[in-house]
């Protein structure tokens, strides 16, 4: 008898109670699994439509993102300096001259910095709340192995034109407001089309950035260099093969990118 | 709990590779969950918490390998070091999710009374939860609502596997205390305990 009524906290350790309740499978007659079962079901319920709220802000987000990863791996490690006269340098050449074929490339290699804003600028939308104090880097991914592997412009596929709609579009604006796109580029020319002709590109823009989400710019930008070296650490991840997280999280600011080989060997 | 399972590889490789459909996929099956989790801890902060953590997966996103539960914990992770950040303290997350509650059920625009009692009971289920002790409620929360095993959960949290099983079983005693005991226990909520739906939806729904 003493078994079926728990003094609640004092019970032994029951291992498989939380297995029983997860697999639906509360022992019948027994009220506290019973009680504890419709817990877990409320609490594992699915997802009711505003908990998925905000889905645009993330796609757009994930589509910034991709338009960054363009940016050579390389680059970041060069100093602020070296980066800003890049920038500047083929900015300007991007205005004078545009290689056929390679409008984009040149708009994307030459934008490190307006793409960094476009990454944020596009999450502005669901990060804009985020305390502007916080300090972004300590987290961010410093790591980008795939991406060190491969040389300079050739990593341009994917996206040679996206659309000038949604999250490209507001990818464009944000390089257009900062004077990066160039007049003959790609980019621009969608754009215009987009606009209905290029007089009417600042207003379009205007709706684009301002219009729908119109949130604050949060100071908090993700897409500040990461000061550490793009080195992925190969000692510490792989030396967790064993389907376990690996260290504490205090230590996966920097590690957590290979972090959770949890496949079990 | 809306799982990938099989799918999981697959959606992942094709987000890394930039396919939008993939991460929306990826975004709808984690996403729900990491903000319950979220609440438990951290209240109406769970949200910003989560976008936060969300750019910066999707910017570390070709460097994660492992399985559907493993994105979870990564993901669990980089929130957890956010929030870190913010110095937002589990300790201080008193008028959680009551506001929230209310605000949220009465806005909502599919008000049938099905969502509104699942919406309910799925808050008044988490703000049971968040009435544990910190390290307990976020305990149960990765093992239930995030789905981890212990390793995983003690991992994240730190802590030994035996010492996380502990501590879960006392939560979840004392949680069905107050589920089943209201009246002796405290500060609990009552609603959820009279199970499902009839005793929520007379009160104060």
């Amino acid at each position: 008898m003493s078994e079926t009524t728990p003094p609640a906290a004092e019970q032994p350790i029951d291992l498989y109670l939380v297995e029983r309740l997860l697999a639906d499978r509360a022992t019948p007659g027994d009220d506290d699994e019973r009680a504890l079962a419709i817990l877990f079901t409320a609490l594992r319920s699915p997802a009711v439509p505003s908990e998925l709220a905000g889905r645009e802000d993330y796609l757009a987000a994930f589509a910034a993102a991709q338009t960054l990863r363009i940016a050579p791996p390389q680059s970041r490690r060069k100093s602020m300096l070296a980066t800003l006269l890049a920038t500047k340098t083929l900015v300007a050449g991007c205005a004078l001259v545009t290689v056929a074929g390679t409008a984009a490339a040149a708009y994307t290699g030459s934008l490190p910095a307006a793409l960094q804003d476009v990454a944020h600028q596009s999450v502005g939308a669901p990060a804009a709340h985020v305390s502007p104090s916080s300090s972004p880097d300590s987290d961010r991914p410093t790591a980008r192995p795939t991406l060190s592997a491969t040389p300079k412009p050739t990593a341009i596929k994917g996206t040679p034109g996206p659309k000038p709609t949604g999250a490209a579009a507001r990818g464009w604006c944000n390089a257009f407001d900062k004077g990066g796109l160039g007049p003959k580029s790609k980019a621009r020319r969608a754009l215009s089309e987009a606009a209905g002709g290029p007089s009417h590109i600042p207003a379009f823009c205007a709706l684009v950035l301002h219009g729908a989400t119109g949130r604050p710019h949060s100071t908090d930008k993700p897409g500040d260099r990461p000061t550490a070296k793009p080195t992925n650490q190969p000692g510490k991840p792989a030396a967790k093969p064993t389907g376990k997280l690996p260290g504490r999280p205090t230590n996966m600011p920097t590690t957590f990118p290979s972090a959770f080989p949890t496949n079990q060997p | 709990m809306t799982e990938l399972g099989d799918r999981f590889p697959s959606v992942l490789e094709a987000a890394v590779g930039g396919d939008q459909q993939a991460f929306e996929l990826l975004w709808r099956s984690t996403h729900p969950m990491l903000v319950r989790y979220l609440r438990v801890l951290y209240g109406q902060s769970a949200e910003d918490i989560a976008s936060e953590a969300w750019v910066r997966a999707i910017h570390g996103l070709n460097t994660f390998h492992g399985d559907e539960h493993g994105f979870r914990g990564w993901l669990v992770v980089i929130a957890r070091n956010h929030a870190r950040d913010l110095g937002r303290r589990a300790g201080r997350r008193p008028e959680i999710l009551s506001p929230d509650l209310t605000s949220e059920t009465n806005r909502s625009e599919s008000d049938t009374a099905d969502v509104v009692l699942e919406r309910l009971s799925t808050h008044a289920a988490l703000r049971l939860v968040s009435t544990l002790p910190p390290s307990q409620a976020e305990m149960i929360a990765l093992r239930v609502i995030i789905g981890l095993d212990v390793a995983q959960v003690a991992e994240i949290v730190g802590r030994s596997p035996g010492a996380v099983r502990v501590a879960v079983h006392r939560g979840l005693r004392t949680l069905a205390g107050q589920l089943t005991r209201p009246a002796q226990s405290g500060p609990a909520e009552p609603d959820v305990t009279q199970s499902e739906g009839e005793a929520l939806s007379r009160r104060d729904v």
